[in-house]
């Protein structure tokens, strides 16, 4: 799968790998993708900054908040991390996109579209929850590549 | 506690709770182990409370350990 990928989207990857490690998360996941990539007009940052709010909001709206919790700071991964659904979807879309330009390579770019395409899970609600439009940022990274 | 997720208006909002408890319950497990490994607990014991097997308990927390 990854053959057609350029050295930079594989990059891409291997970092993604080592953001869900250092965060101790079992699963590489979307979010992971788009920690480690290089996103129009939003911050690493702010992209963390958006999951945390995320989740604040997913587990009040249920009443529960990690403030009742005495949890300590979360520990890397001693082991690998396994590729988790969401980032195998992502990475689908990176093709599907790449396709429906027809361009032979995956570029980060492509990544990002891929990561970007989903209507549900972490990253759509976590940009939505930050108040970006999806579609436009989609459009804006288009451009780019 | 009456929340709206529990009328089951959003979908959405019901899943992104799913999710986000899931991760909190394994972060609380993740926490509570070593906790009570530090505490002298066996993992047998550990195994009982949590409800699995010791092999369970112990693949899944034995090399999360191991940094």
């Amino acid at each position: 799968m990854f053959n057609r990928f350029t050295r930079q989207a594989r990059e891409v990857v291997t970092s993604a790998e080592q953001q869900a490690r250092l965060r101790g998360d079992a699963t590489i996941e979307s979010e992971h993708l788009l920690l480690a990539l290089d996103v129009p007009t939003l911050s690493k940052e702010e992209i963390e900054a958006a999951l945390d709010a995320e989740e604040e909001r997913a587990l009040a709206a249920v009443g529960v908040s990690r403030a009742e919790f005495d949890l300590p700071r979360r520990q890397p991964l001693a082991s690998r991390p396994r590729f988790g659904a969401s980032a195998k979807r992502a990475l689908e879309g990176a093709l599907i996109a790449a396709q429906g330009r027809d361009d032979k390579r995956i570029a980060p770019q492509h990544v990002l579209l891929g990561v970007l395409r989903s209507d549900e899970g972490r990253v759509a609600r976590a940009l939505r929850v930050a108040g970006i439009d999806r579609a436009a940022l989609a459009r804006t990274v288009g451009d780019t590549i | 506690m009456e929340t709206q997720i529990a009328t089951g208006s959003d979908h959405g909002e019901a899943f992104a709770a799913v999710v986000a408890l899931r991760r909190l319950a394994a972060e609380l497990e993740d926490a509570t182990v070593d906790r009570a490994l530090g505490d002298g607990w066996s993992w047998q014991r550990i195994a009982d409370a949590l409800g699995v097997t010791r092999q369970a308990v112990h693949k899944k927390h034995r090399k999360r350990r191991e940094i």
